[in-house]
């Protein structure tokens, strides 16, 4: 039905149509180009996860960890390339075929087990002391502090640092738990800060670091994402409505019980979007955990050969992350791309899941939760 | 059953504390050098680990610069470098009370490569001198295709960028033209990219299908030209002090057994016997 | 009756029961569990306010020790002479940057008007590859041979197989291959050709020594090259005095400069080791201590003999000695320049690109007077031992324009290569995102229906997840080459900087940096545009404006202050990224060079990031390297904590 008002196609309506198409084009330039990359990486990562054979999925590329790869061809002119373990099997299996041109290349065989144990490692240990103090923090400032001036200006900092560059947190992490953690040892090094004796005992107490290590990379990732958590987990504790509280005290309950009993249970589930949402950051951060706890290589999983908690927390481990920055420094050659791409397949489709989950989460919370 | 928990976290936690002294694990931790640790040392790992199978060797390769800093730290056992340790090192390690032992790992040619279809094809010392500290900035200068040219180097923790500014530029300072880039194989990879662009890399990488070397002062990087070739130097391995037990073992295999040697040349590098050899060939011949 | 009281039991038992409850919880615990809980809670806030803090002063801390560090090393170069040697590199370089230039000229003049004869030496080098690629095992053998009838023969042979070897390369192949030195390049005359050959052959025979005549050729094209030559002969030599004073002043003071630097610094590790024992010796009852300071000791007795007496009055006065014959070589510099450029003015220039670059070269000359003249006055004010202020290294931190790490000269840690790099790159990507992300928030909130918006905006803000390290490595793997590509497009020729040489450049991090840009200010725009009150759109629809006008002129001005602060925000974010820097920046240490106008995005820059990041690894704790690399995290951190703080009180008022 033609609006009986509209007068004829005016400057004024082909402006707005001008001005709404670019805009139109605008946002979906955006949407493309995520598509591009998106598709582009899935398209090239993907097919690296699985294989002709049965049982049709890559096994080998997450039970391994990265390995030399193997690339050669026979006399006949084919062309194989495995990791150089199943290549030293494969020749004594083929003692008649002639090997022309191989090449060895680093850390493109194999798998990406390793530094996906060493994320979900970082990640783990992270989100542990992350989330037990910035809960707690943020329970602190909604519950327990009032609103006066001081407190609103912690807020506000503790807002500011969310903002903070990562390589600042790295640089951070690199002088603090590095090089200056405090640890009990017999013999203390020579750069320590500070050496003192420990207790009764013939150790010491030495200021001397943690070295590259999973707990340094794990306090530095928390510290970085604590500001996040704790802004997050306040707003939600906030968001639960004074006559939650007002009814329990009216009851008869201490503050505790009215925290544990009326107000967490309904913060609960913005706590855990916070630690999601949390994860998703930690999780795709490279700068921190590359200063302060990575290897490029590494002949065990980190569970392997550790003697002891202690020993367990201060190895240096790989990171899928830095993984990926080792690989973008290799050559652009195609024995090595179903390595890159397939790394940082796996690598979105793990961040992407958890911000996914968090989003998911946060559009459920909104819908559920409403008073 | 609250205090059991509580019990067994303290027992834990002391457990842990008194870990803290004792643990020490057979590890080894290589660090320093990327000529050195993105191939080769990598690939000598994989060989030796075959025959010690319960060790564990950790290789983090950044440059030499940071074998100096980790060594002296104490977080390596063995550091990797594509130079000789600098005066200021050595000083740090002296006023720690440590001291540095060198092993030389390999002999090495710094190969400079341009692009493929860049036709210059030597250069003098004093031109790639030129080259790398500025003051000659178009190919048409040394005999190339005019153009501007793109100079890529390693960053400044690498030991090939030191020995480098030693070995051609008698140590004067890199313009500041030059791209830093993070090991080797960025440097090949921009150079195989860019018609006008040099770069300098370890012998090893000096081999790609779309970038190749020129001659210095009319000498190509070949192994029988070692003597004669004006960028060739050594890579070292350092331990502080000299080296015990399982380092040790893995120190005498990477540079004298047979089965490392034939991994160092087949990477591109001159294993230390083949080098000295030559250099005594000629040695003598002069 | 009885139902009231029921109630009223069952009320008491109930509370009742919640105190009993209490008191068993409280059992053993003499405080009230609410106290207890109260600090535990306010134990981990205050731990965490703690550590936030503890960053912000550790950073300080470690930042603030760079200014007097610094200062004693400038102090240390100004008493050594580095700085006056620093005046005259600043003469040296400009002649150098001038000189290629005239240089250039030549060579290309050079090329027009002898191309038969400047063709031998790229046939001979062709050649000579053929020989080198071809004939290395019969070369080997003739070597090998001893001097005699066999030798000759073998000679013999082997020219005859340069000769075969070098004519299987066929003659237009030949030509392609000179073409792509020589453009100008028509013809390859059989003479060049044949001489060309002979001088193969030389080379083989003698052991691949190249022989003297081809680097003769070059000079015998020079001489008949007239005036021209002349005045190129002229500056090529005119800085020889110059460059001498300079050698000379650099050696004496570089080891002035590593003397002292190096007894500094054993001196400092002597205090602190010495230091480390009064404190030990303070608790004599640890026998672990007595080792400990026992060893302390060895090591100060090995160090103390490692200090250096230097007599720095001695070698400064070398120094000024050869100051003192600075300005007659400066001078004699520029009058030789002068002869040569008038030569220059002289001598007949026949192609055009020569014309140019001599009159690029004559506005540079200027140039290089001015900078002459105003290191002369400099170098004659130049007093060793002028204190170096605190302020001095504050300035030469911030507006020094060399970042020199890993030098075998002198450290030098300028911020300004890397402050405008990482600001340039912000700007770019910020140009990209700026009118994409608003744009999209605009639709978005007040045109895009509801299903479209629905996916829309997740979509968006689901972008913010990809991990910039993912796309840094696409970056590298896939855009640099599309740009690279698209840049060499014939029909984009007309914008700036294109055709891009360097495949990491401005550009290319700008784009990448861009994308990750983009949610960030859709995110918080998009919010800002949402919190206009509903009532001003609908008087502006009332009174008959279209949806156009209502958005950009009602609901856009009032919700303005929260999109600027969604776009700083925006750029806080860019300017702190480290990895997609680190990894397509192309990390030049230079400051970028303007004069390009925009075609400055085609260039390489290094960031304040992306140096962190690369050289974190070769420093260890307490030097000053370090400590330079802590400044410039703590500029970031400033950077982005003013960023914030504006733009979270902007976003806190509007959200009032």
């Amino acid at each position: 039905m033609s609006n009986p008002f509209q007068t004829k196609q005016g400057w004024n309506q082909r402006k707005e149509r001008l001005s709404f198409w670019s805009l139109r084009i605008c946002t979906y330039i955006i949407i493309a180009a995520a598509i591009f990359i998106f598709s582009n990486i899935f398209m090239k990562g993907v097919p690296t996860f699985f294989k002709a054979e049965a049982p049709y999925i890559n096994t080998e590329f997450f039970t391994e960890s990265p390995q030399i790869l193997s690339v050669w061809e026979d006399q006949d002119g084919q062309e194989y390339s495995m990791t150089k373990k199943n290549y030293e099997q494969w020749i004594v299996a083929h003692p008649e075929k002639e090997i022309i041109g191989l090449k060895n290349l680093t850390a493109s065989g194999g798998g990406i087990l390793g530094p996906l144990a060493g994320t979900f490692l970082l990640v783990v240990i992270c989100m542990i002391i992350a989330l037990f103090i910035g809960v707690s923090a943020s329970i602190y400032l909604s519950e327990y502090c009032g609103k006066g001036k001081i407190m609103s200006m912690i807020r506000l900092s503790i807002l500011n640092l969310a903002g903070v560059p990562s390589i600042v947190f790295a640089l951070f992490g690199l002088g603090v738990f590095c090089w200056l953690a405090p640890v009990i040892t017999d013999v203390p090094k020579d750069n320590a800060a500070f050496v003192c004796g420990w207790l009764w005992t013939d150790s010491y107490l030495s200021f001397q670091g943690w070295g590259t290590s999973l707990l340094a990379g794990s306090c530095t990732l928390a510290i970085m994402v604590l500001p996040v958590i704790i802004t997050a987990c306040e707003e939600s504790l906030r968001a639960v409505p004074k006559g939650f509280r007002e009814a329990s005290y009216a009851l008869g309950a201490t503050q505790w019980q009215t925290i544990r009993k009326s107000v967490l249970p309904f913060a609960i589930p913005g706590v855990l979007t916070a630690s999601v949402l949390g994860i998703t950051r930690v999780a795709g951060e490279t700068a921190p955990i590359m200063l302060t706890a990575t290897m490029s290589e590494k002949s065990t999983l980190p569970w392997e050969q550790v003697e002891g908690p202690w020993s367990f927390l201060t190895q240096s481990v790989q990171a899928l992350p830095f993984h990926i920055y080792t690989l973008a420094k290799f050559p652009d050659s195609e024995h090595v791309k179903p390595m890159q791409y397939g790394s940082i397949a796996a690598f979105l489709i793990l961040v992407m899941g958890f911000a996914l989950l968090s989003m998911m989460l946060r559009n459920r919370l909104r819908n559920k939760l409403k008073w | 059953m609250k205090l059991k928990t509580f019990k067994t976290v303290a027992t834990t936690l002391t457990a842990s504390l008194v870990l803290i002294g004792s643990a020490v694990a057979e590890k080894i931790e290589i660090k320093g050098s990327d000529t050195l640790g993105a191939k080769l040392v990598p690939q000598l790992k994989a060989e030796y680990l075959k025959a010690n199978p319960s060790l564990t060797i950790d290789i983090l390769a950044q440059g030499s610069g940071h074998a100096f800093s980790n060594l002296v730290a104490g977080t390596a056992n063995i550091g990797m470098s594509s130079r000789m340790v600098k005066d200021k090192e050595l000083d740090n390690f002296a006023s720690k009370g440590k001291d540095l032992i060198e092993h030389v790992a390999a002999y090495d040619m710094i190969a400079v490569i341009v692009n493929e279809k860049n036709p210059v094809k030597k250069l003098s010392l004093k031109q790639i001198e030129g080259i790398f500290t500025g003051s000659i900035t178009d190919w048409s200068e040394v005999g190339g295709k005019a153009g501007a040219i793109s100079v890529y180097t390693r960053n400044t923790s690498s030991g090939t960028y030191k020995s480098f500014s030693g070995l051609a530029m008698s140590k004067k300072d890199y313009g500041d033209k030059c791209q830093k880039l993070e090991g080797n194989q960025p440097i090949c990879t921009e150079v195989s990219k860019n018609e006008n662009g040099i770069g300098y890399v370890g012998l090893a990488y000096a081999k790609g299908d779309d970038y190749k070397t020129v001659k210095v002062d009319g000498v190509s990087p070949k192994i029988s030209k070692i003597s004669k070739y004006p960028l060739a130097r050594k890579l070292y391995y350092y331990t502080v002090g000299e080296p015990k037990g399982e380092v040790a073992k893995l120190l005498t295999w990477m540079t004298t057994s047979e089965a490392a040697n034939k991994i160092v040349a087949k990477i591109g590098f001159v294993p230390t016997p083949v080098a000295e050899a030559a250099m005594k060939k000629d040695a003598a011949s002069e | 009756m009885k139902n009231k009281s029921d109630l009223a039991e069952s009320d008491s038992t109930e509370e009742v029961s919640f105190k009993r409850k209490r008191g068993f919880r409280l059992m053993g615990l003499n405080l009230n569990a609410d106290g207890a809980v109260k600090g535990f809670f306010g134990g981990n806030a205050y731990l965490a306010i703690l550590f936030l803090l503890f960053i912000c002063i550790f950073l300080f801390k470690s930042a603030i020790g760079f200014i007097p560090g610094y200062r004693t090393e400038l102090a240390e170069a100004r008493i050594s002479g580095i700085e006056a040697a620093n005046h005259i590199n600043y003469q040296l370089v400009g002649y150098d940057a001038l000189y290629t230039k005239i240089n250039q000229a030549f060579i290309n003049e050079r090329r027009d008007r002898f191309g038969d004869l400047e063709t031998v030496v790229p046939i001979y080098e062709e050649l000579e590859s053929i020989v080198d690629d071809k004939l290395e095992d019969e070369v080997d053998e003739y070597t090998e041979l001893d001097d005699g009838d066999k030798k000759e023969a073998s000679a013999l042979a082997l020219k005859e197989s340069i000769k075969n070897a070098s004519a299987k390369l066929s003659r237009e192949a030949l030509l392609k291959k000179i073409k792509a030195r020589l453009p100008e390049t028509d013809t390859i005359s059989d003479e060049a050709y044949a001489r060309a050959l002979i001088y193969a052959e030389q080379y083989a025979l003698n052991d691949y020594e190249t022989p003297d005549e081809i680097s003769r050729i070059p000079a015998m094209i020079n001489e008949q090259m007239g005036g021209f030559y002349k005045a190129v002969e002229a500056i090529k030599h005119s800085d020889d005095d110059l460059r001498q004073i300079y050698a000379s002043i650099e050696k004496k003071s570089q080891v002035t400069y590593r003397t002292i630097s190096n007894n500094r610094k054993n001196q400092e590790s002597i205090d602190e080791l010495s230091k480390n024992i009064e404190s030990l010796d303070t608790d004599p009852s640890n026998k672990r201590d007595s080792t400990r300071s026992a060893a302390m000791t060895k090591r100060i007795a090995e160090l103390k003999p490692k200090i250096v007496d230097i007599d720095t009055a001695e070698n400064i006065k070398f120094v000024y000695n050869e100051i003192s014959k600075h300005d007659a070589a400066a001078d004699k510099m520029i009058s030789e320049f002068q002869v040569g450029v008038d030569l220059l003015a002289k001598a007949e220039v026949k192609t055009e690109k020569s014309e140019i670059l001599i009159k690029e070269s004559s506005r540079l000359f200027d140039e290089l007077k001015e900078i002459s003249n105003e290191r002369k006055s400099l170098l004659a004010e130049w007093n060793h031992e002028k204190p170096v202020t605190l302020w001095n290294s504050v300035t030469a931190f911030f507006f020094g324009a060399d970042w020199k790490t890993g030098s075998d000269r002198q450290n030098l840690y300028g911020l300004m290569p890397l402050f405008t790099g990482s600001l340039l790159i912000s700007l770019v990507a910020m140009l990209f995102a700026v009118p994409l992300a608003i744009g999209a928030a605009i639709y978005v909130n007040q045109f895009a229906t509801k299903r479209e918006a629905g996916f829309l905006k997740p979509g968006i803000e689901f972008i913010q997840a990809i991990p910039s390290v993912v796309l840094g490595l696409f970056g590298v793997l896939v855009v640099a080459g599309l740009l690279q590509g698209l840049s060499e497009c014939g029909w984009l020729s007309w914008v700036p900087g294109f055709p891009i040489q360097d495949r990491l450049n401005v550009l290319l991090a700008g784009i990448l940096l861009a994308f990750m840009a983009c949610p960030t200010i859709f995110t918080l725009a998009e919010d800002a545009l949402n919190n206009v009150p509903k009532a001003y759109t609908e008087a502006s629809l009332a009174m008959g404006a279209n949806k156009l006008q209502t958005a950009l002129k009602i609901v856009v001005p009032a919700s303005l202050s929260g999109i600027v602060a969604a776009i700083m925000l925006g750029f806080g974010r860019v300017i702190g990224e480290t990895m997609v820097v680190l990894l397509v920046a192309g990390n030049k240490a230079r400051i970028p060079d303007l004069s390009n106008g925009i075609g400055v995005i085609g260039e390489s820059v290094h960031t304040m990031t992306g140096i962190i990041a690369q050289e974190y690894g070769e420093v260890e704790p307490g030097v000053l390297h370090w400590k330079a690399l802590f400044m410039v995290g703590l500029v970031l951190f400033l950077i982005s904590l003013s960023i914030n703080s504006v733009c979270q009180r902007v976003i806190a008022k509007r959200s009032k």
